[in-house]
């Protein structure tokens, strides 16, 4: 296991992850904050409230970073791309 | 020192007046103690107990592994708190009980209780009513999960927290002990450990709570229980120095 915290930068400003959390790989951790990120994202939503600018970023216990990632893109069709790669993705 | 029965008899008295011969009875009861590492189940699913909970110290968690295998959180169980009566009348656990932190726990036997319940009126009403306190709280829990947005959640797990604390003499000038992590609230509200580490952040900067290496100090109270619309009502307790809560 190894400690990983997840920072947020939005519309709030900076969140930074202090307490962090353990997890037993780096893959873990990304999925984790993908989770998270999607969970953030689904409140914003049914606060009436999308914010295209938002990032997440996950950092490990020697503060590297491992992952930061915009929390939903935008597609050059115009789509809006939210972080994928958890289990219950269905084909996109 | 306190004794798991004097501990118990407290407890009860929390919800209404437990008789002084009652108090004593209770009082008297035989316990075990037992130091319990932290993260270790006390009761598991499918369990028999014949013994009832009585938390001296720590922080218990009830809570029920999902089909997906999400850890969903119940309810928590402060010091002077006794988590499991129902298993006085229920003939397995269908849920576990875990320490969050080392804890302390005290056993009394069921059949000493079943004495109490029979002998003994007014502490059988206590008793009884502890347990229905159980599931008001636990109806609680299913509104706010349900129906209120991240922070008002949050906020109102922190407010049940700390009248409860308030009501086992655990408050003091503003602060008690919470020794959970942002996981432990996030199983408990439906929510990731992301999602509550923005939340809290978010109800820092409203001045009226502060939740830091394990203690919570409420700043600005009234502030709190707005934005939770918090009504202590179900917790049916008796008036205490918070009585200004309901």
């Amino acid at each position: 296991m190894a400690r990983y915290h997840f920072n947020i930068r939005n519309g709030h400003g900076f969140t930074s992850d202090d307490a962090g959390m353990d997890l037993s790989s780096d893959d873990d951790a990304v999925l984790h904050a993908i989770e998270g990120a999607r969970s953030l994202l689904s409140a914003e939503v049914l606060q009436g409230r999308f914010d295209l600018n938002g990032q997440i970023e996950v950092t490990d216990e020697t503060e590297a970073v491992i992952m930061r990632r915009r929390l939903p893109r935008r597609s050059k069709s115009g789509r809006c791309i939210l972080p994928s790669g958890l289990a219950n993705d269905f084909g996109r | 020192m306190i004794s798991v029965g004097e501990t118990l008899a407290r407890h009860l008295s929390t919800f209404g007046k437990l008789p002084a011969k009652d108090f004593g009875a209770v009082a008297a009861l035989k316990a075990e103690v037992r130091d319990v590492p932290r993260h270790t189940d006390v009761l598991r699913n499918g369990d028999h107990p014949a013994h009832v909970v009585v938390v001296l110290s720590g922080l218990l968690h009830r809570y029920t592994i999902g089909p997906e295998g999400k850890r969903q959180i119940q309810s928590f169980f402060l010091p002077n708190e006794a988590p499991s009566l129902e298993t006085l009348y229920i003939n397995y656990m269908d849920n576990n009980l875990a320490a969050v932190v080392p804890a302390r726990l005290g056993f009394i036997s069921h059949d000493q209780i079943y004495r109490i319940i029979d002998e003994r009126p007014e502490a059988r009403k206590l008793l009884w009513r502890q347990t229905l306190v159980q599931a008001a709280i636990f109806r609680q829990w299913l509104v706010r999960n349900s129906n209120l947005p991240a922070h008002m959640s949050l906020a109102h797990l922190l407010c049940e927290m700390f009248v409860r604390a308030d009501a086992v003499g655990l408050v003091n000038d503003g602060r008690c002990a919470l020794p959970l992590t942002q996981e432990h609230v996030a199983d408990a509200l439906g929510l990731t450990a992301v999602h509550t580490n923005r939340t809290l952040q978010a109800l820092r900067e409203t001045g009226a709570v502060e939740w830091r290496g394990g203690e919570l100090t409420v700043q600005d109270w009234p502030k709190l229980r707005e934005i939770a619309r918090f009504d202590s009502s179900y917790l049916h307790l008796r008036p205490t120095k918070l009585a200004h809560a309901r």
